[in-house]
């Protein structure tokens, strides 16, 4: 009864939008506006898409690279400051830094990456490289190293929130804990290998799953940067959808598209699940006298 | 044999430049095998000593001594110490088996090694029953036993005990308290317990340093402690239901000293005298409930109204007032007698039970 209206508000904004996009995904819907249904022929469509393959692969280095990258950067900054140097005003105001990037909006980012890696001798890398005797004539960065600069970007954003959710469980270790391990003969390594990574396994695999997620759907941040250039090399399946739907109109293959993303970020977050034993955390503890 | 000497921490505020003394000149010796107890209001510094033997905290002045050699820049690991905290400080992710194990695994023990001496000490400790469970699966006794067996696995030379009871109820630490007792009496490993808990203190250990303000006020053994405490502060720290404090002054009288307070006149007796240079200073008497008598009216007796009967099981708790005073005085008296609130009585000093302190002389006991 009270959840009603919210209920209403789900199934407007979330339910039916879902069903729009499967049932638009079995129609030749473009900008005519006239949906004819054709089955499963845009699924076929995928699959004989030349690009496919080209895609899929820069979908998967995109987004594991990014993830990877995230993960360590992320373990690395939260550990450093909020075990190494705790409680120190130096690792406070560090972990601020790594928040500017995504307090901006990502346009002013993409702008800034683009200002860093422009092509012409006014680039601040080319006017760095050629000041210093480094390259004799502008590179065009972006053309040549599209997907690592695409990563770069990615991960610079979204490093931040992450180190926040790990520094605050690791802020939740008891001190006790670091004074027993220490007294029981523990380095640092065993203190970092089996107090603090122990600790972070579910705030871990959320990240993993959230971001993992986020990569693999996203678009805006490299539409942006690259628009998925040169030709599709730092094109992923998400910002292929885009394309198809709203840069070629075709509204139907790309509704088909991004179920093929919704289809692998599903199997993604199960596999995950699975990998992080997500079962040990839903079950309760047991306690007997 | 473990030695501190003038051992001083000071915790250091870069703002204002503040320096507080947490503990203030520590001199402390502790034989070999012996269980002594660190025992003292919160803040008095008991935990940072303790931390500073542990090697968890540095000393800013003095030395720490083991077996003669100075620790203080050993690192903890270094030091052959055992440690049980107030939180047990258990690893969570680890199952009971892993942790007990886990000093010596970090010691490089072989496995097999390592989890076959972890495995007898569990035994010794009767909780070999557990070893697969997580810490969050066990009770807090449970949990206890499994610090403990951590500690001793490693066969420390010493044993450290941070309030190691303080989150277990009433019932389960005196079971505890023997065992730890037992337990360190068979393995013969010097302890050093923190405590607040003035019963624990006393009944575990063979001696007890009480602390107050970051200073060791007296280190003897707990009969001691009691029957002849050093100064005002152990008299009043002591004991449940505390000592009776009732400040006043001495006097002499027809070749006689008395004490003298409002309300009460009680005529020392005459083996207990002070010495001259204490009469007229401000001296408290104290008198523990349990040595003061109810009686008729005789000579050296104080009349007293009682305001209040307390009934504590075994006896009754008086509070009473003398006729002519304003300060409450608790006695401890059998339970036939039949006493009313209200009731004028008469008290008796025993006479080798009282003690009296020179409160102008920070409180020293001045018949000991």
């Amino acid at each position: 009864m009270f959840i009603l209206p919210f209920a209403l508000l789900t199934l407007t904004f979330f339910i039916l939008p879902a069903i729009a996009t499967v049932w638009m995904s079995f129609t030749d819907l473009d900008v005519k506006m006239k949906p004819n249904f054709i089955g499963l022929e845009n699924y076929i469509r995928i699959f004989q898409d030349y690009s496919l393959g080209e895609i899929l692969q820069n979908t998967i280095v995109y987004a594991v690279a990014s993830l990877g990258f995230v993960l360590l950067l992320s373990l690395i900054i939260a550990i450093s400051t909020q075990y190494f140097m705790k409680g120190k005003t130096v690792a406070t105001g560090y972990r601020v830094l790594w928040l500017i990037p995504s307090l901006f909006p990502s346009v002013v980012f993409a702008i800034f990456w683009k200002y860093i890696f422009d092509p012409t001798e006014n680039g601040f890398l080319n006017k760095i490289g050629m000041h210093l005797g480094a390259v004799d004539e502008p590179v065009s960065w972006i053309t040549r190293y599209a997907m690592p600069i695409v990563i770069l970007g990615t991960v610079v954003g979204s490093v931040s929130s992450n180190v926040i959710l790990l520094s605050s469980s690791i802020n939740s270790i008891p001190e006790d804990l670091y004074k027993a391990a220490r007294v029981d003969g523990a380095g640092e390594k065993s203190i970092i290998l089996k107090i603090i990574l122990p600790t972070l396994r579910w705030p871990l695999m959320y990240i993993t799953i959230t971001t993992l997620i986020g990569f693999v759907s996203s678009y805006f941040f490299i539409m942006l940067l690259t628009d998925g250039g040169p030709m599709h090399d730092s094109t992923t399946l998400a910002l292929y959808s885009y394309q198809q739907a709203f840069q070629l109109k075709y509204y139907g293959y790309g509704a088909a598209i991004s179920m093929f993303v919704v289809v692998i970020a599903l199997a993604l977050t199960l596999v995950l699940l699975r990998l992080f034993d997500f079962d040990a955390l839903v079950q309760p503890s047991r306690i007997e006298e | 044999m473990i030695q501190l000497k003038g051992v001083v921490k000071e915790y250091g505020n870069a703002k204002n430049k503040e320096v507080t003394r947490a503990v203030d000149g520590i001199d402390l010796e502790i034989n070999q095998g012996e269980f002594i107890a660190l025992l003292g209001p919160s803040g008095c510094g008991k935990t940072t000593t303790l931390m500073m033997i542990a090697g968890l905290l540095k000393a800013t002045k003095g030395e720490i001594l083991f077996d003669g050699k100075v620790v203080n820049q050993m690192e903890p690991k270094d030091r052959n110490i055992g440690m049980v905290f107030q939180s047990y400080a258990l690893y969570p992710h680890l199952k009971v088996i892993d942790n007990i194990a886990f000093p010596l695994r970090e010691k490089k023990v072989p496995k097999a090694e390592a989890y076959e001496k972890a495995k007898n000490i569990a035994k010794k400790l009767q909780i070999e029953n557990l070893l697969n469970r997580k810490p969050a699966q066990l009770s807090g006794g449970q949990q206890q036993r499994v610090a403990m067996a951590r500690a001793l696995v490693k066969e420390p030379q010493i044993l450290l005990l941070d309030e190691p009871m303080s989150n277990l109820d009433a019932r389960l630490k005196l079971d505890l308290r023997d065992e730890i007792r037992k337990l360190q009496r068979e393995i013969g490993v010097t302890t050093i317990i923190v405590t607040h808990d003035q019963e624990e203190a006393l009944a575990i250990s063979d001696r007890v340093a009480v602390l107050d303000a970051g200073k060791i006020q007296q280190y003897d053994t707990p009969y001691n402690l009691y029957h002849k405490p050093k100064n005002l502060f152990i008299a009043n720290f002591l004991g449940t239901p505390p000592m009776n404090i009732v400040e006043g002054h001495v006097e002499e009288q027809d070749g006689r000293q008395v004490f003298a307070a409002e309300g009460v006149r009680y005529m020392l007796p005459q083996n207990r005298e002070v010495a001259k240079e204490h009469i007229g200073c401000r001296v408290a008497i104290g008198l523990r409930p349990n040595d003061i008598r109810i009686c008729e009216s005789t000579e050296n007796t104080i009349p007293v109204r009682i305001e209040l009967v307390e009934q504590l099981g075994a006896e009754q708790l008086i509070k009473a007032k003398p006729l002519a005073g304003d300060h409450i005085i608790r006695i401890v008296a059998e339970n036939e007698m039949k006493l009313k609130a209200g009731e004028t009585v008469s008290i008796r000093i025993l006479e080798n039970k009282f003690h009296l302190f020179n409160l102008e002389r920070n409180g020293i006991n001045i018949l000991s």
